[in-house]
């Protein structure tokens, strides 16, 4: 392999589980006709907290992937990474488990923010009724740590190659498929799975980031709950979810005859070094980001049609997004066309920068974007085009999308339209 | 609670079929843990756990090392029941 190589990286399947349904299809029709899957909390008991809804994912059967007594043993984390996984590979057109000779070469990476916060709850609550010696579970442990999701993905796949979790709160996913994508691109993996899950809505999850005063409390009105860049925003709501994407090196999918969605162009990094909820000033953490991103790409600011915001609905985030947006773009700005698809989902944390980079992909593959919903009165200091409320057809050429992670964590990919784009 | 040898044996053999998800009639004394109900070390682990809880006995780990098969599970408890 000559020294200096950069292979190109398609995305060739797509695993979604989300608020707004099971699967591309149902995922991508309620995205174009601006639903909401926000709603009242049902996964536990939450009459007596200040904060009453989220985006929980609806109608999951996990037994459609796994066997029952597998099930048990699993957090809804891992049940949402594998079936994501497993619907990922599906939609590739590989084989569900990858031939020895392919398998060295193939890794896996997928991060959560939390990992089994459930699991952790019910063993905890276990000890302290029972005791000891029979308040655990023997599963307790591999059902709570985060890298069991890429553990249960690469037994399931036959994956040999590299396989971690990066955690990194709301970039998880973001880092996870950029990480991924370095890798095949220096060309030490041929095909990765990469993504993210989340699986917080519990009384933990609710609870904690309800006291830091982050989430929304429109209990009244869940659909309305999560507004970015409108002035009547008052924080996030809470979501759960997964996605997985396989990523595979360009060439090697063309030949294979492989569905594209879209490729992977460019990953840029950044650290706030500021604060760890509040965004730098001006959002100079995220101008520095997407610069990266872009240059990494090799494109011009003046190439991105689309930007997939991180807009989770927070009164700074938002603020500060648009200001690093206006700085990176300058004249550009105002012609770029931007979405939070935050607004529907909720804010799926560490499963959010996967699913935002799927949605860019779909969106370039099918020459539609998708809205911002909710945007009913725009925050005069969010003067951009956020698309608002209805979906758009418009030519797509180059995509970005955003995540920015507590702790001050960025990530931004670039990815593009292929050939394989559907056309308009 | 009731030693009566039959009883134990239900027992073990209901806690079975909830951890591992398999009918009472798929269930004979010769019956192997891992070729047949295809547990493996965590899921042995686990119902050992359930059995040592409901029955009040404990076994260790070189014990729980020899269990094949489901008769060698009950035949353990029941001496350990009768000696208890």
């Amino acid at each position: 392999m000559p020294l200096f190589v950069r292979r190109r990286v398609a995305v060739t399947g797509i695993g979604l589980i989300t608020p707004l349904g099971i699967g591309i299809e149902p995922n991508w029709l309620a995205l174009i006709a601006g639903e909401s899957g926000v709603g009242p909390i049902t996964l536990f008991d939450c009459s007596a907290f200040e904060v009453r809804i989220a985006g929980e994912v609806k109608n999951f059967d996990p037994t459609q992937w796994i066997p029952k007594r597998t099930v048990k043993t699993l957090d809804r984390f891992l049940q949402f990474a594998i079936a994501a996984g497993s619907d990922a590979m599906a939609d590739s057109g590989l084989p569900p488990r990858l031939d020895d000779a392919v398998a060295e070469r193939a890794g896996c990476y997928v991060g959560s923010g939390f990992g089994g916060i459930e699991t952790v709850q019910r063993n905890y609550s276990s000890f302290l009724s029972k005791g000891p010696r029979f308040g655990f579970s023997p599963y307790g442990i591999m059902s709570t740590i985060i890298n069991l999701a890429p553990g249960h993905l690469t037994i399931l796949h036959n994956l040999q190659g590299p396989s971690l979790s990066h955690v990194s709160a709301c970039a998880t996913g973001a880092h996870s498929v950029g990480e991924a994508f370095r890798v095949i691109r220096d060309g030490t993996c041929d095909v990765m799975l990469a993504g993210g899950v989340e699986a917080g809505i519990r009384e933990l999850g609710v609870g904690g980031f309800s006291a830091a005063r982050t989430l929304s409390t429109r209990n009244d009105a869940p659909q309305k709950a999560s507004r970015p860049f409108d002035k009547n925003r008052d924080g996030f709501v809470m979501a759960e979810g997964a996605c997985i994407l396989v990523l595979e090196e360009m060439e090697r999918a063309r030949t294979r005859g492989a569905r594209i969605y879209a490729e992977i162009l460019g990953y840029g990094v950044s650290t706030d070094a500021h604060h760890i909820t509040e965004p730098a000033p001006n959002g100079w953490g995220a101008q520095r980001c997407m610069r990266a991103a872009l240059a990494d790409a090799g494109i011009a600011r003046e190439d991105v049609d689309y930007i997939n915001a991180h807009g989770t609905s927070t009164v700074f985030n938002d603020i500060s997004e648009t200001q690093a947006i206006q700085g990176v773009f300058q004249d550009h700005a105002q012609r770029l066309q931007i979405s939070s698809t935050k607004s529907m989902m909720g804010h799926t944390l560490g499963a959010a920068g996967a699913i935002e980079a799927a949605v860019c992909a779909l969106s370039l593959q099918r020459q539609c974007l998708p809205p911002t919903i909710n945007l009913e009165d725009p925050d005069p200091q969010c003067n951009l085009d956020y698309i608002p409320n209805q979906s758009r057809k418009r030519p797509v050429r180059i995509a970005l999308s955003n995540s920015f992670g507590f702790g001050g964590t960025n990530a931004s990919l670039v990815l593009g339209k292929t050939t394989d784009a559907i056309p308009l | 609670m009731n030693t009566d040898a039959q009883t134990v044996q239900n027992e073990i053999i209901r806690i079975i079929c909830d951890e591992l998800d398999v009918e009472p009639d798929q269930l004979q004394p010769a019956t192997s843990l891992t070729e047949d109900l295809k547990a493996d070390s965590l899921a042995l682990i686990n119902l050992v756990m359930a059995i040592e809880e409901k029955f009040s006995v404990e076994v260790p780990n070189d014990a729980l090392r020899t269990f094949k098969t489901i008769g060698d599970i009950t035949s353990y408890v029941e001496t350990r029941m009768k000696a208890a």
